[in-house]
């Protein structure tokens, strides 16, 4: 994945980056995280180990969600929500004109694909979760996992040191990526939006808050009408976040009303299960996206 | 009315039925149950088109395990054994001139299936476990779901009933299926094993414990050296006679000493998986075995 082949595309007054390359199906990438976070800068480069490989087979996008990576942050305080992400990656998807995308989402990425789903379906063929404990019943442990996290937050020690923690194998955690989180963390703009979810604590206040009331109506909606769309669910059996157990329900949940529903359990794969196992994880997204 | 293309080979002395069709790698499939089984007379017919949807892409064996569908019962009381199935099947494929093969087993064959890939791993490249509570540690529920079974057993209405609460939708239970296992259950030699297995009793006295001994030492090669071949569970989500649980504990069993360990859930599928989700069944092994 080479980062200077980034694109950017105006998104209702927000810049956001993102990476295109390849021909064929459509599969568009929504990494994890979220703005302000003091853990990790997740960007689009999370899929490093994947993008090339995929854009040999399909057309493959990875894009930054709204306030992470190199795209644009909220344009204001009340904007710091969850809410603010999906229309933003909702709008994405119209301004580039994407149909038939099979939306792929990572930790809080696969809550949003999951949402785009409900909410959008229309340019969605299908919707691929991977390993989250944002879209799954009960809590993470991410507050548990994470509360040794060295600083000063966001160096490439400190960042390191979470992405292993999140990991199986820390093999997978690899310099290039690690180089592109700590150039994340450094922009201003990030640290912007750290300042805004940590210190003025928009965190508390406004983004947690309105994700769960948010969530709550997501599982109304899973229960009652479904996806409408074919689901593939992906977990890491060494997850220390989003636990295996958690993904269960969430795929009872979702397999209520859907039909096309499917899960799919990775050994030796902690949170980030596509970089532990990035060609069985490609096969398995392409498989299933050539066979829809 | 007979498999078309259905092939009987002498195996030390026992006449054995099997099916080959298609080219390439080979792929072995065995089906479930056990001989003199009250519940339903399983044999090759279980794995219906999927014979046909598997010979478009690999070489597909499939075998009637001893004393099973068209194939001669044990020659004497010491062979009601599982072991004497698993060396049944073994010696098949060595009599068909199979040297080298992807195994896939449904039920009592997942069980059969992982043991011959602990036993002979010159033989398997790699092995699919279809919802299996014989292969799993702990118990079954099939007792609790079978109770009550119309009398006579094996009518053809019979085992309707039991194939029906085996599967998530009764649309599977098809005729040409119920057809052929209403013949071989009617068959002299197939009520034979019934007078063994619980009139005389080799059921409580010999199979079970032998079973029980058996898989206790399998488990122990498995969590030992490990079953060092790429390994997938596939299951039915709402399969009554196996629990996500007890098969979690298989998985974790298999996946503390093999790293190429996954784990399929289909949705709207019970026991019979690869019959309720034939094409998700097709799809996920032909990509599973193409990346083993």
């Amino acid at each position: 994945m080479d980062f200077s082949q980034a694109k950017f595309v105006d998104v209702d007054g927000i810049r956001t980056r993102y990476f295109d390359a390849g021909e064929g199906e459509l599969v568009v990438l929504f990494h994890g995280g979220n703005f302000g976070s003091a853990h990790g800068a997740d960007c689009a480069a999370d899929w490093n180990l994947n993008f090339d490989a995929l854009s040999k087979e399909c057309r493959v996008i990875a894009v930054d969600k709204i306030g992470q990576g190199y795209t644009d942050n909220p344009k204001t305080d009340d904007a710091y929500t969850m809410e603010s992400v999906v229309n933003h990656a909702l709008r994405f998807l119209e301004v580039l004109d994407l149909n038939d995308c099979n939306i792929v989402g990572h930790s809080r990425g696969a809550y949003l694909t999951c949402r785009m789903t409900l909410e959008e379906p229309s340019r969605i063929k299908s919707n691929i979760m991977v390993d989250t404990a944002t879209l799954g019943p009960g809590q993470g442990r991410n507050h548990i996992v994470f509360a040794d996290t060295p600083k000063p937050y966001l160096s490439r020690d400190s960042q390191r040191w979470v992405m292993e923690k999140y990991s199986y194998n820390p093999k997978c955690v690899t310099d290039d990526w690690l180089d592109e989180l700590v150039r994340v963390a450094e922009l201003p703009k990030y640290k912007t939006s750290v300042e805004k979810m940590e210190y003025q604590s928009l965190d508390q206040k406004v983004f947690l808050p309105s994700h769960g009331r948010q969530k709550v109506e997501t599982y109304d909606w899973l229960m009652d009408r479904g996806t409408g769309r074919p689901n593939l669910l992906i977990w890491g059996l060494n997850d220390p976040t989003a636990t295996l157990d958690q993904g269960f329900v969430l795929f009872d949940m979702i397999a209520h009303k859907e039909p096309r529903t499917d899960m799919h359990v990775f050994n030796e794969a902690g949170h980030f299960t596509y970089r532990e196992h990035p060609e069985a994880f490609n096969r398995l997204v392409l498989d299933y996206v050539n066979n829809l | 009315m007979s498999l078309q293309g259905e092939k009987f080979v002498d195996v030390d002395g026992l006449r054995t039925r099997y099916w080959e069709g298609g080219s390439g790698e080979v792929v072995v499939l065995v089906h479930g149950g056990n001989f003199g089984a009250t519940t339903s007379a399983d044999a090759i017919e279980d794995w219906g088109d999927t014979l046909h949807d598997f010979s478009q892409w690999c070489r597909v064996v499939a075998i009637d395990k001893l004393g099973q569908g068209y194939t001669d019962n044990p020659k004497n009381d010491e062979d009601y054994t599982m072991d004497a199935v698993v060396q049944h099947v073994y010696k098949t494929l060595k009599t068909i001139g199979v040297e080298n093969a992807h195994l896939i087993g449904h039920s009592r064959g997942g069980y059969l299936t992982c043991r011959l890939t602990v036993e002979h791993p010159e033989l398997v490249q790699s092995c699919v476990i279809v919802s299996s509570n014989t292969c799993a540690p702990g118990t079954g529920t099939n007792e609790m779901v079978f109770t009550n079974n119309p009398q006579p057993p094996l009518t053809r209405e019979g085992q309707r009933w039991v194939l029906e609460r085996y599967s998530y939708s009764p649309e599977c239970v098809t005729d040409d299926w119920l057809d052929a296992l209403t013949d071989i259950a009617q068959q002299q030699k197939y009520a034979e094993t019934i007078d063994k297995m619980i009139n005389q009793g080799l059921m409580w006295s010999r199979f079970l414990p032998g079973l029980q001994s058996d898989k206790e030492e399998m488990f122990r090669v498995l969590s030992g050296r490990g079953i060092q071949r790429p390994v997938m569970l596939a299951w039915g989500n709402e399969d009554l006679t196996v629990s996500h649980t007890q098969t979690l504990e298989l998985y974790k069993i298999l996946a503390a000493k093999e790293r190429r360990c996954r784990w399929q859930i289909f949705n709207q599928a019970g026991h019979f998986c690869f019959r309720e989700q034939r094409k998700r069944f097709n799809e996920v092994v032909q990509s599973f075995i193409a990346s083993a």
